[in-house]
């Protein structure tokens, strides 16, 4: 047998698939910055049009590691929706970004049932239980995530819960993928969506609908996407996950120092990153840490802050809890399962080289919003 | 037709979507030469939701890299009130034939009841046609940079025989040692003496 420091390093280039969103950038910028090069990393990054793609691709070995939805690595090792292969992550790529859009038709009559100028996330829910119990029968409504195992679809989810809505049984809820969400939005297919930044933004620039809230008034410092490895080739390759965790770490502390953001929506817009316009693109970063216009909430969208990067239990138990309480699973997720999906050890090796606090120096301290 | 065991079965309905329409069109026909019936759609402009709830296929295969497969992803969810596609991969002894579909860029759903051994000789026929398809856009643009570098090669050739006054036997044995004397492609070669001429000329 090889001795370890043989064969931790993978020898071929390294295969990362993402998904042409916002949140993809730390895997853009390690590689533009160079981080992947300086861990000694020859690494491609290739776009994927699905989380079905990213996910199919990840567990049958042809990418070697993702950017992928914080709960897919547990929805791939409980084998919901796909074969039965354990999914891990070490590294959380952000907290916050996703907002809940409306089509401007209903969040006006929201707005005139709550008699608020700008409801909150439970006032809107109790209003739309209201719209609920007074619409005509054929006035069905539509509501759109992006995947069944997402944040999204948690999220929009318990919003709904807090007007003591049923979302399997009081209205419709699909999957639209994201850059389909404003098009569909338009021509009435759905009449709002929870999706991250720029597909909120830009139903607000075509005037067709607005942004009820983001995902931050619902739960300050959610989790979001994280980056996931099948739990074979991490136990194959350590070393080389710890350094790829730590090129990414640091392209996320990159990501979240502001004097940088002027760079970022140019380097998203090229054509093999996000590839959405410049302008777009901006706005939507520029909404990561302000509000760009009354209508433009900010994001709150953190990369590295309030220990975004770690893979905390806690916000984990949390994704758990939402597959029982949704019916997508029958028994609730053990502990020890957690803890085989998310491991710390690759992320708390490169944290400590690079002086950030480790897993056990954090803590979450906030949750979602409760009725 | 009858199958395995003698008995009729009824025709296996398959929604084909895939936005590259030659290979739509290779794989509807082998489909339907193996007495499938196939609902096909190549662009990407119908709801995928309410085409699966209108064709009500045994089987949807599309491909890999088509957005909408997110869309069939939540279909799979709501089996309890509606018989809906199933994933596919959950043959999970034959890791080797699903790494081969998804390389040749094949993903399929199917429904609840369609025998597994049907499902597998689907299968079989959308990886074949879509590596033929695979392999006929490679030997296609084989072609093409073949096409184009000769007209490389011809156009450095006019160029020295005109400049320096050769043939065109001397003037391509002038490449030919360039090439072999740098070790490089002779198409290479032509296109730095053509950007040479050109820089020369302005």
């Amino acid at each position: 047998m090889f001795s370890s420091v043989y064969s931790a390093v993978r020898p071929r280039p390294l295969k990362l698939g993402f998904v042409p969103l916002l949140d993809s950038a730390p895997l853009a910028v390690a590689l533009e910055a160079g981080y992947f090069e300086s861990e000694g990393l020859h690494v491609e990054l290739h776009r994927e049009a699905s989380w079905s793609s990213i996910r199919d691709k990840l567990v049958f070995g042809l990418l070697d590691g993702a950017h992928m939805l914080a709960p897919l690595p547990l929805a791939c090792s409980l084998g919901l929706g796909s074969v039965h292969k354990p999914v891990v992550t070490s590294l959380a790529l952000g907290l916050n970004g996703n907002a809940v859009t409306l089509g401007q038709p209903l969040y006006n009559e929201l707005q005139r049932l709550c008699g608020l100028d700008r409801p909150g996330p439970a006032a809107l829910a109790r209003a739309l239980r209201q719209f609920l119990d007074n619409r005509s029968s054929e006035r069905q409504i539509t509501l759109a995530t992006v995947f069944p195992y997402s944040m999204h679809n948690y999220l929009l989810r318990h919003w709904l819960s807090l007007g003591n809505i049923d979302p399997d049984c009081d209205l419709n809820l699909v999957v639209v993928p994201p850059d389909m969400m404003v098009s569909a939005l338009n021509s009435g297919e759905v009449q709002g969506y929870c999706v991250g930044e720029p597909y909120n933004g830009l139903a607000v620039h075509e005037g067709i609908g607005r942004i009820a809230f983001t995902g931050h008034d619902l739960w300050p410092e959610a989790p979001e996407k994280v980056f996931g490895v099948t739990a074979q080739w991490a136990s194959t390759y350590p070393d080389t996950h710890e350094r790829v965790v730590r090129a990414l770490l640091r392209a996320c502390q990159w990501l979240d120092d502001p004097a940088n953001h002027q760079d970022l929506g140019k380097l998203l817009s090229r054509p093999d990153f996000v590839g959405l316009d410049a302008e777009t693109l901006q706005g939507a970063v520029a909404q990561m840490t302000a509000p760009a216009g009354s209508d433009l909430p900010c994001t709150h969208k953190l990369f590295c802050a309030q220990g975004g990067t770690a893979p905390l239990p806690e916000r984990m138990q949390w994704i758990a809890e939402q597959m029982l309480r949704w019916q997508q699973i029958t028994q609730p997720v053990s502990g020890e399962l957690l803890g085989q999906v998310y491991i710390p050890e690759p992320y708390n090796a490169a944290a400590k080289s690079l002086n950030l606090p480790v897993t056990g120096e954090l803590s979450v301290t906030s949750g979602p919003l409760t009725p | 037709m009858a199958d395995r065991h003698g008995k009729v079965a009824a025709p296996q309905h398959v929604l084909l979507v895939d936005s590259e329409p030659a290979r739509a069109a290779l794989l509807e026909q082998a489909l339907k030469d193996a007495g499938y019936t196939v609902d096909k759609q190549v662009h990407g402009d119908r709801s995928l939701a309410r085409l699966v709830a209108e064709s009500q296929p045994d089987m949807i295969i599309i491909d890999i890299d088509a957005p909408d497969r997110d869309v069939l992803e939540q279909m799979t969810q709501l089996s309890r009130s509606n018989p809906r596609p199933v994933v596919m991969y959950a043959d999970e002894d034959d890791t080797a034939f699903v790494e081969q579909a998804i390389q040749s860029g094949v993903s399929a759903y199917v429904a609840n009841g369609m025998r597994p051994d049907r499902v597998k000789a689907t299968l079989s026929v959308a990886v074949a046609r879509f590596r033929e398809f695979q392999n006929l856009r490679q030997e296609l643009d084989h072609a093409r940079t073949e096409l184009a570098d000769r007209k490389l090669i011809e156009k450095a050739k006019g160029l020295i025989m005109t400049h320096r006054g050769v043939n065109e036997d001397d003037a391509y044995r002038a490449l030919r040692k360039m090439a072999m004397d740098r070790s490089c492609r002779l198409s290479d070669v032509a296109r730095n003496v053509i950007d040479i001429f050109d820089i020369t000329q302005e």
